[in-house]
């Protein structure tokens, strides 16, 4: 196993395992011990909305993993009263309608309170290590650059003071990885690599491209055409994207959480 | 063919294939006869792959007559949105292309920057005005950002009619004469008045630079807003089921039945009342006709047509019509299109 990181972050589209896959790592973390915890976001938006999506990202409840989600009114509210130093001000603050449509129209400041926040709670808590299951790709690009916007958006004063010790950290050696959950297809796992490509081109992090869902082991088994042609694609697709990927991990097919954290334990020192 | 309306919206949880189902849509309408734009504002650019785009064709229409190399004369056009794109279109359009320049917009409306989902609204408003097509098929980013998209019509009307009506009200017809270069006066007389309190904390924590340039973007921003309020039109042409297709899309590799139902939970003000789910990667069928023996292969057999028809029976008692697409295995787009098109020719 690697040398263990603060910050796991968990990326690639809808559907791939990204939920599964940071669950079992964080319980896999927590059964050595370590004061490991899942981190997920309940929202993307400001109060006052009923269109907030809150808990989008469906946590199957019958898992004993330490969960912590965050808020991001809450979030936001710390941060400026700590800035200010007044929890009154703060609150008056986040309930303009100034201040709401400014983070709301600007999906980046919202990723950028998050990211605050987790950065925080890690530098509070020396032995914490969070396990981020961050939403769908784009989401992810748009929270690691968001630093670096906002970086250039301030150019002067608290924020950005702010925004620097934050890259300054995100780049630092061994506090963050990066691993991007892949299904085993040619599409999915091109998009993989475009968005660790895009992503190192802003900054030098450590990140590696996982694949889930992979059915090559049953390959031995009296399988059906259609099956076959599956797997079929699904190895011409590794094979073309070898040098990019970490690990494979097979589908499961236990229905049960518990016993699919269990199949998933043996791959989980490739995910540290 | 499933009839089409003046608008065919595709969204769905990312990576189901909802680009390559809008696509055979968009190709199997053209192929019938009907002048279709599509316009794709999925980051991962995928559309591009799919039909062989050059990189330089971002944030422009362009003609495919012939897709696929088949002496075919179709009226399809594409379009790969891109925000910076429609953010200069508009800005020429207001007169006002010095706001190019602003700092803070330049950062906002790169492809990352977060103005993407407000200003792809924009970019469809125009082309529907443009009158050049019969139907529009829009392959929306995915998942969360898909409901990004949908708020972004609130989002205006919040940004533009609410939030800066004190602004703009102090400032009144003056911003048309207002030169940017005195930014630093007007925030003055901005924090004069009743937003005073705020900017001034706001002042605080980021610094004078910011705000100066913030006001700038601010009254830049407040130049094109015609633009921008004119898109909010189109949200209820877009929730009217005669004006628009809703095409959810799923699929059955990634088993994402809640986030299925949930975009369609917080959509529903927004969307019309009989949207389809589109289900592809359908494999139950073809492993239906398995005669699976020994152990291994009963329960792997089992285990995936399991998963497919807890998928379909969930979908069921949402969703009026589902419409499936079995899984193909043809390495190449254009067989893959074609197959999908001969799908939706059967629907």
């Amino acid at each position: 196993m690697n040398k263990l990181k603060r910050l796991y972050i968990f990326t690639g589209k809808g559907g791939v395992g990204k939920t599964i896959l940071s669950l079992a790592f964080t319980q896999f973390l927590q059964e050595k011990n370590l004061n490991a915890k899942y981190v997920y976001f309940k929202n993307t938006k400001l109060d006052n909305s009923s269109k907030n999506y809150e808990d989008s990202i469906n946590i199957p409840t019958n898992s004993n993993v330490e969960k912590l989600g965050l808020d991001l009114t809450e979030c936001a509210q710390g941060y400026i009263a700590k800035k200010l130093k007044s929890k009154t001000i703060a609150s008056w603050i986040i309930k303009t309608p100034f201040f709401k449509s400014l983070i709301n129209m600007i999906p980046g400041f919202n990723y950028l309170i998050y990211m605050g926040q987790i950065l925080e709670l890690l530098s509070n808590d020396k032995n914490l290590v969070l396990i981020l299951d961050s939403p769908s790709t784009g989401h992810a690009q748009t929270m690691l650059e968001a630093p670096h916007n906002f970086n250039k958006i301030f150019q002067s004063g608290i924020i950005y003071d702010d925004t620097q010790k934050m890259i300054d950290l995100i780049s630092e050696k061994d506090f963050v990885h990066v691993n991007i959950i892949s299904l085993p297809t040619q599409l999915s796992l091109t998009e993989a690599l475009e968005l660790k490509n895009s992503i190192l081109k802003k900054q030098k992090i450590s990140i590696e491209t996982i694949c889930n869902n992979s059915l090559q082991s049953f390959e031995d088994l009296r399988l059906p055409a259609s099956l076959k042609d599956k797997i079929e694609n699904e190895k011409k697709a590794i094979e073309s994207n070898k040098g990019n990927i970490k690990e494979i991990i097979p589908y499961s097919k236990s229905i049960e959480i518990n016993k699919m954290f269990e199949d998933l334990k043996s791959y989980m020192d490739s995910l540290a | 063919m499933k009839s089409s309306k003046q608008f065919e919206i595709f969204s769905g949880t990312g990576g189901v294939g909802k680009t390559t189902l809008a696509t055979s849509r968009a190709i199997s309408l053209a192929k019938s006869g009907k002048s279709v734009l599509l316009i794709t504002i999925d980051p991962a650019k995928r559309l591009r792959e799919i039909l062989n785009l050059g990189l330089d064709s971002a944030g422009q229409v362009t003609h495919l007559p012939d897709p696929f190399n088949k002496n075919e004369k179709l009226d399809l056009y594409v379009e790969l949105m891109n925000p910076e794109y429609t953010f200069k279109r508009i800005a020429k359009e207001s007169n006002s292309e010095e706001i190019l320049d602003n700092r803070i917009l330049k950062i906002l409306t790169s492809p990352f920057g977060g103005l993407n989902e407000i200003l792809s609204i924009v970019e469809l408003n125009i082309q529907y005005k443009s009158k050049k097509f019969d139907v529009i098929v829009l392959d929306t980013p995915p998942g969360s950002h898909f409901l990004d998209f949908l708020d972004s019509v609130d989002r205006i009307k919040v940004f533009f009619d609410q939030s800066f009506i004190d602004i703009f009200n102090y400032l009144g017809k003056k911003t048309s004469n207002i030169e940017l270069s005195k930014s630093k006066k007007i925030f003055n007389l901005v924090v004069s008045t009743g937003v005073k309190k705020l900017l001034g904390y706001l002042n605080k924590v980021t610094g004078d630079k910011f705000i100066d340039d913030f006001i700038d973007a601010i009254l830049s921003f407040y130049k094109t807003k015609d633009s921008f309020l004119d898109a909010l039109n189109l949200q209820n042409k877009l929730k009217q089921s005669s004006f628009s297709n809703w095409f959810l899309v799923t699929s059955v590799e990634q088993n994402k039945l809640k986030e299925a139902l949930e975009l369609k939970a917080h959509a529903k003000d927004l969307i019309t009342k009989d949207s389809v789910i589109l289900l592809n990667k359908c494999i139950e069928n073809s492993l239906n006709n398995w005669e699976a023996t020994g152990e291994k292969e009963i329960e792997l057999k089992d285990s995936l047509i399991l998963r497919e028809q807890k998928l379909k029976e969930g979908l069921k008692k949402y969703f009026d019509e589902i419409i499936e697409f079995p899984e193909v295995f043809q390495v190449s787009p254009e067989e893959h299109i074609k197959n999908l098109t001969t799908n939706w020719n059967n629907t």
